[in-house]
């Protein structure tokens, strides 16, 4: 049983900067779960962890339910792709692919034929004679994995693996990748910064930021349901608006519109909406008004950037700007005005300071939706 | 008025200004000064000692009478150079595999973000600034038989007392010890620079392929430092043939010219004995052994040599 | 790695960069760890010799004639320094190897330079063979040239210029004022800097000298202070042909002083490790003052491997 579990595990750095924060975490057996947030988050760190290349300050790391602090990367049964591959550039490909195997003794034929078998598998079985220096990225990337797989570990750890690869070939791979698990079962844990690549190839997604994690799902749960604004604006492309509303007789007000109810709600609160969320409202309702600031046309949809009326800009981040998805039927032009709605299942709030969900919304006939409140008003 | 039938040639303009500008001769004045210098003291020294290896010379009297290959039969038969080649060779063949070792093992050792690493670094780096005479000076002290600490040292241990340089069968590897002591900070320089150079990463992924520390040292990180060895090597050899300055002042080759080094020849030929032509001879005959070494370090190195992108 | 990449790194060797800035700070161990043990000893070994000569520099006659050894003079001889300063003029020595390892220094660095361009830059007749010529002089050891060289300087002294012969320091700058090395070696350098630059002044209105003292020699301060050290150093401690050139003892360089000193004096030890220590001292100086030269210089002279 090649399950993994993290308990409490914390890293901290000299200097006291701390990488991960009690981090706890369940991998099934066969799961491919995704570690995914922007630079720093503690990410790699806690990959680095489990591979046993850095030591955690406090916690367990536990594969097959033993705990293995205190055993070495190479006793753990393990097997991880490097982001640069990390191909041991003067052995041949054959060599590097067998170099594991050799270490842990091997019998030759037996090494011969797990390595010829894995690059069947991986479509390299030419390169064999070749160096690493004669490849090109994507062979190289495949290298890497095949060294990585012809070990059959317990466990396969992935850091950031297709970042250097152009996006062509990186879609291609991720397929791949994708396939390669399905046939294999491997336990995998992959680190990445690209909110799609973790959407795609999850089973779980594994959100963190600071250090700690934000939230655990499937990519549709995390998607549909975010734990916090974080969460929200870091999962989906184009990310969701996320902007500051006051609370005015327990409504949230965005500009001069009533948005949304806010019943707990006094003084600011977060709204957030999906580009696809939008909709325009239909004539003669009220909705949010704004004008058109430019577009963006992408074939199968149209990303319209709109200024929200009336919206004093409150920070940096928060000019009242938003994003539409709308259907390439649209051509809006500069200035133009729209009105904005959106169902109110599908409007988050988060507090305003600790980004929390604050309501989990939900369809239902007793809240007023925008085009009521507008009639009623 | 031009006609169709003749181009009218625009005149020149000033010469001196167009020379000035043209490209070639631009370049040239660039080089011309370094030229020159390169040329009286490299280009014709190298010709006219070639000259000098087929003459007799004193370097005092003018006439120098030729006597074509008379000194290169001379050097062939002459079993006092047989002696210095034979020294310097053995010298040689330890100094070089000695120093790098060395090198290495201490390159290895300082290759950590230690906390005041630096100290130990600049440590280990002093050793070029001592030049050879005062290296020599020190080392002398120290193996001075009656008085150094050598001798004390070993007597502590049960070991009798040595005579080191003035012993003939011992004079040589103290000259090596002095030397490798000498150009450790060379050596130590150039191995820690390559081995920073050897991607973490990789033995990273070597830790986890499962290889314990030496076994990754010794597959991973010693080959990808070949190129450096490489270096190290040839570069070593070629001073390790050229030795002089230490046999000078603390042996003046001897005792008994046991420690008599080809260089330490030729300068006795030509600056003691005043064979000139003789020593230009034999200096001749350096200068190909250098190059046949080398070469052959070169082709050899290739081989194993590797050079990672 | 080649030689232009060490050159352009404005650093000593240190860690490689080879992993992306992800969220993984720096490794430095702060706590004091047990490879301390294993680096003390590597460092008294190494300084053992230095410190041995310092010690001894300080003892008296009768100390040094002692077996075993003292290890700590009881009274600090300091009039051991007294008394080698006294018997040969070490401040003068000191003078003569920093007056020839200046000029050299100074020398080198202007021609090497305007020849190092002229064969990266610029387009000439011959460029080729010439360069080949010049660098093909490099493969010949010294052993080769010095007699000649000799000869030559001895010439020079006699029909041109007397500075210029025997027992004058003028004879051991002539022969150093370039070398072939230092031509290649900012020729290299030069190589590195991106043409743009020198372009666009041209297109300014640059002579081509302008560019070179305007544009190219600012940007290229790392590569020329390496081999500032480098011809320092060499030049410094250079032995064999001050060595065949000069007897007169106003006009010797330290290390040929110093061996002269020693051939003197060569059972008191007291006095010779003072001189010793004297002689080493500016040196060592240099050294720590432009530490990060000298390992720059000769760690990229091995990574162009």
């Amino acid at each position: 049983m090649a399950e993994v579990e993290f308990r409490a595990v914390t890293k901290r750095f000299a200097g006291d900067v701390v990488a991960v924060k009690s981090m706890d975490l369940h991998v099934d057996d066969g799961e491919f779960v995704i570690l995914v947030g922007p630079s720093g988050c503690g990410k790699t760190t806690a990959l680095r962890m489990l591979a046993g290349l850095d030591k955690p300050t406090s916690g367990e790391l536990c594969i097959g339910g033993e705990v293995i602090n205190a055993q070495g990367p190479g006793e753990r049964d393990i097997a991880m792709v490097f982001q640069n591959y990390a191909l041991y550039p003067h052995m041949s490909v054959y060599k590097n692919l067998a170099y594991g195997l050799r270490q842990r003794k091997m019998a030759k034929p037996e090494v011969d034929r797990r390595v010829r078998a894995m690059s069947e598998t991986l479509g390299i079985i030419e390169l064999l004679d070749r160096k690493p220096g004669q490849l090109s990225g994507g062979q190289r990337q495949r290298v890497a994995m095949g060294r990585a797989l012809v070990r059959e570990p317990q466990v396969f750890l992935l850091d950031e693996p297709l970042s250097n690869l152009d996006a062509k070939l990186r879609g291609q791979v991720r397929a791949e990748l994708k396939r390669l698990h399905q046939r294999l079962g491997i336990t995998s844990i992959y680190v990445t910064h690209d909110q799609v690549e973790a959407m795609t190839l999850g089973d779980r997604i594994c959100v963190m930021n600071h250090g700690e994690l934000q939230q655990v799902g499937t990519p549709q749960q995390v998607y549909d349901s975010p734990a916090n604004a974080f969460v929200a604006g870091f999962i989906g492309n184009p990310a969701m608006n996320l902007l500051r509303a006051k609370v005015v007789d327990g409504f949230a007000v965005l500009g001069n519109h009533q948005v949304v109810r806010a019943p707990r709600g006094h003084g600011e609160v977060v709204v957030g909406i999906r580009p696809e969320a939008f909709r325009l409202a239909p004539p003669h309702e009220a909705g949010i008004q704004a004008h058109v600031d430019f577009h963006e046309p992408l074939g199968s949809h149209v990303l319209v950037h709109a200024l929200i009326d009336d919206v004093v800009p409150s920070g940096a981040n928060d000019s009242g700007s938003v994003i539409m998805q709308a259907s390439p039927d649209l051509h809006p032009e500069p200035g133009e005005r729209l009105t904005l709605t959106a169902a109110p299942e599908r409007i988050f709030l988060f507090d305003a300071e600790s980004g929390e969900v604050r309501e989990v919304r939900e369809a239902s006939a007793a809240a007023p939706s925008l085009d009521e409140r507008a009639t009623r008003a | 008025m031009a006609t169709a039938s003749t181009v009218v040639r625009p005149r020149p303009p000033n010469l001196v200004r167009r020379l000035s500008r043209s490209e070639h001769v631009i370049g040239w004045a660039f080089v011309t000064p370094a030229t020159v210098l390169i040329g009286i003291f490299g280009l014709l020294p190298i010709g006219w000692s070639l000259v000098l290896s087929f003459q007799k010379s004193d370097l005092l009297t003018p006439e120098t009478p030729w006597v074509g290959l008379s000194n290169y039969q001379q050097l062939a038969h002459d079993s006092q150079f047989g002696s210095a080649v034979q020294h310097t060779v053995i010298y040689t063949l330890l100094f070089v595999p000695a120093t790098m070792l060395v090198g290495l093992v201490i390159a290895v050792a300082l290759n950590r973000n230690v906390r005041g690493v630096s100290i130990y670094r600049t440590a280990a780096y002093v050793t070029m600034a001592v030049s050879t005479i005062n290296e020599a000076i020190i080392f002398m002290w120290l193996f001075e038989p009656s008085f150094g600490v050598v001798n004390s040292a070993l007597a502590k241990v049960g070991i009798p007392q040595q005579l080191w340089l003035s012993s003939t069968s011992e004079a040589l590897y103290v000259i090596v010890v002095m030397t490798v002591w000498g150009w450790t900070g060379f050596a130590v320089v150039i191995y820690l620079a390559a081995l920073q150079g050897v991607p973490k990463e990789l033995l990273d992924a070597a830790a986890i392929d499962g290889a314990k520390r030496f076994t990754a040292f010794r597959t991973i990180t010693l080959p990808l430092l070949s190129p450096a060895s490489l270096f190290l090597g040839i570069w070593l050899s070629i001073n390790a043939l050229q030795l002089f300055d230490e046999v000078y002042l603390s042996t003046h080759g001897g005792p008994l010219r046991s420690t008599t080094v080809v260089v330490y020849y030729v300068y006795e030929q030509a600056f003691q004995e005043f064979n000139a032509g003789y020593a230009a001879a034999l200096a001749y005959a350096l200068f190909m052994v250098i190059l046949v070494a080398t070469f052959i370090q070169f082709r050899v190195g290739r081989r194993f040599v590797h050079y990672s992108r | 790695m080649t030689t232009d990449t060490a050159l352009l790194a404005p650093r000593a060797p240190e860690p490689a960069e080879d992993q992306p800035a992800t969220d993984k700070p720096t490794r430095t161990l702060h706590r004091p760890s047990a490879w301390h043990l294993a680096l003390i000893p590597i460092a008294c070994l190494l300084l053992l010799p230095l410190v041995w000569m310092l010690m001894t520099s300080l003892e008296t006659p009768v100390e040094t004639h002692q077996f075993p050894p003292v290890l700590w003079p009881h009274n600090p001889r300091w009039s051991n320094y007294q008394r080698a300063v006294n018997a040969a003029p070490f401040f003068r020595f000191m003078l003569n190897s920093a007056f020839v390892a200046i000029v050299t220094v100074v020398t080198n660095l202007a021609l090497c330079s305007i020849a190092g361009y002229a064969f990266a830059r610029l387009r000439f007749f011959g460029k080729g063979l010439l360069f080949g010529v010049l660098m093909a002089t490099l493969m010949v050891p010294f052993q080769v040239t010095m007699i000649p060289e000799f000869l030559i300087v001895k010439w020079f002294g006699v029909h041109v210029w007397t500075q210029l012969g025997i027992d004058h320091l003028g004879a051991l700058i002539a022969p150093n004022l370039v070398t072939a090395l230092g031509i290649f070696f900012l020729r290299q350098f030069f190589l590195t800097i991106p043409v743009e630059l020198e372009e666009a002044a041209r297109i300014d209105g640059t002579s081509r000298l302008g560019v070179l003292f305007k544009i190219v020699m600012p940007l290229s301060l790392p590569a020329l202070s390496t081999l500032a050290a480098l011809t320092f150093l060499d030049s410094w401690n250079s032995f064999l042909w001050p060595l065949i050139v000069v007897t007169a003892q106003d006009q010797m360089t330290l290390p040929v002083g110093l061996t002269t000193f020693q051939g003197a004096h060569n059972t008191q030890w007291g006095l010779l490790m003072a001189a010793n220590v004297l002689s080493l001292l500016p040196m060592l100086v240099v050294f720590f003052a432009a530490q990060r030269y000298f390992v720059r210089s000769v760690a990229s002279t091995g990574l162009k491997g």
